[in-house]
């Protein structure tokens, strides 16, 4: 064999390994990902599992906020309605997701301060063990979701840049979607008096 | 001029006391004593709470990570800066990962005298044992009521209790313990609301905590007899504790680590004697502790008195 051959294949051959140590890089990220995913949708679930029970418990002292309650009902039906396939999460499917579980929150949001009306409500203890588990809930979303961030932009990071985007394009790794910040959380809240 | 020059010097230290007493720590200037000490967990630079208290819950949450591996860090300060108790805690198990990797059974409690905040955060391992609500719980029925009273020590001593005695109740934590299947009908929560005398049902908590289980009768009826100190082969100091059983008689004995003069048999609610300072204080060459890297969440439950 010629020394020209020789020098080629081992080439060929650094090349290949090295392609397949970054493209098992980018599987694993691509499954931080998946998992990071699949915790943002626990928490969200969580927080859908606890409505039921919080409405109830408001609805037995606030009999007449039907409108909040329905509200609150069907802001859940809609919201748990989305599925997302994780090895492809897209720009439009996040936000639709995000949407949906911005309405639950605002829907959340007014049932607690409707409670306020109620003092006898306020005072109960499985209301404000309710109202701390619905807290909890609301930090470990806001955690899951920055850590989901964090995963993705490390895997975007690496998708991009060159010279592994050449493996993850022939591969098919795409980058995926982050949270952006609530609609409407740039404005300041309007104050009147 | 002199008397102008007394005075500034009267403001500037003046100013300094006060400023002494209102520093805002944040999660990197908070000094971490685990880290330096493995038998320290209660971080109290402003000097809070009393020095008794520090070392009996020390000595408490030493004990619980020996024996179930949990991992505390109690915080007790005037003020932190933004005042927001529940990121500051996220920002420091975050930071230094407080318990232990894969099982993410790290605990934060913390008390903001002067911000009037509380807050106890749970590592996701210890979700099943203290779940929010009962974190809830023991705010409301132990924790704040002392703490509208101004009485941080018990306040804390108290809280840490609860806390204790709920995770070695909890099923994955109790075959740490031993391998008994049941756990002594008691609540923690019980002497404090049917007691009228709040010191007085800290105190009988105080001893029921300090009674060890009885690998025999499985009775929580332990009391220690001797406790003897000795050095061993290898040169190391360690302590023997001899416990009996006030039901069936049983004896046995546990061997600790003297590393800081740490062990101090018999009741817990010594601690309300206000014994200060013990000789041979920080003599013994600590050994640093350090943090395993749990996972945080957000569970928990902070809330303002």
């Amino acid at each position: 064999m010629k020394k020209g051959t020789i020098v080629l294949i081992a080439a060929v051959a650094i090349v290949a390994l090295w392609g397949i140590g970054q493209y098992n890089g980018l599987v694993s990220q691509d499954e931080t990902v998946s998992k990071a995913w699949s915790n943002v949708e626990a928490q969200y679930q969580r927080r859908a599992d606890l409505i039921p029970n919080l409405v109830n418990t408001v609805k037995g002292y606030a009999e007449h906020e039907e409108n909040t309650f329905k509200e609150v009902v069907e802001a859940r039906a809609k919201a748990t309605s989305i599925q997302i396939d994780p090895s492809n999460i897209t720009p439009e499917q996040l936000q639709e997701f995000q949407k949906a579980q911005g309405e639950i929150g605002s829907a959340l949001g007014k049932l607690i301060a409707v409670s306020e009306n109620y003092p006898e409500l306020k005072a109960n203890e499985n209301f404000m063990e309710l109202q701390t588990q619905l807290e909890g809930t609301e930090n470990r979303i806001q955690k899951s979701r920055t850590e989901y961030n964090d995963a993705v932009q490390s895997y975007n990071v690496k998708v991009r840049r060159f010279p592994v985007n050449i493996i993850a394009g022939i591969c098919g790794f795409s980058t995926k979607a982050n949270f952006k910040a609530e609609e409407g959380a740039d404005k300041a809240p309007e104050v009147k008096f | 001029m002199k008397k102008l020059q007394i005075t500034l010097t009267l403001i500037c230290l003046f100013m300094t006391i006060a400023s002494f007493g209102q520093t805002y720590w944040t999660p990197s200037t908070l000094p971490m004593v685990h880290l330096q000490d493995r038998t320290k967990y209660v971080i109290n630079p402003d000097e809070v709470l009393n020095q008794a208290t520090v070392d009996s819950l020390d000595r408490e949450l030493y004990l619980l990570e020996e024996e179930t591996g949990v991992q505390t860090v109690v915080v007790v300060v005037r003020h932190i800066e933004g005042d927001d108790p529940y990121q500051f805690g996220q920002d420091i198990a975050d930071k230094y990962g407080i318990g232990h990797k894969g099982k993410d059974d790290g605990l934060f409690v913390m008390l903001c005298t002067d911000d009037r905040s509380y807050t106890i955060l749970t590592g996701d391992g210890l979700e099943g044992a203290l779940p929010d609500a009962t974190c809830r719980r023991i705010q409301n029925r132990v924790m704040v009521p002392l703490l509208k009273e101004g009485k941080w020590d018990m306040a804390m001593t108290a809280t840490i209790r609860a806390i204790d005695y709920y995770i070695r109740g909890d099923e994955d934590f109790k075959q740490v313990i031993d391998s008994s299947d049941e756990y002594d009908e008691y609540d923690p929560l019980l002497p404090l609301l049917t007691m009228g005398v709040l010191g007085s049902g800290m105190i009988a908590l105080g001893v029921y905590a300090s009674k060890k289980r009885c690998p025999k009768c499985k009775k929580r009826k332990m009391k220690v007899v001797a406790y003897n100190k000795f050095t061993d082969d290898n040169g190391k100091r360690k302590i023997k504790v001899t416990y009996r059983c006030t039901n069936c008689g049983h004896e046995m004995t546990t061997i600790h680590d003297n590393n800081e003069d740490n062990f101090r048999g018999g009741s817990g609610g010594a601690i309300f004697g206000g014994r200060i300072g013990r000789g041979g204080f920080g003599g013994g060459g600590s050994i640093g502790g350090s943090f395993g890297g749990g996972h945080f969440g957000g569970g928990g439950s902070t809330g303002r008195f």
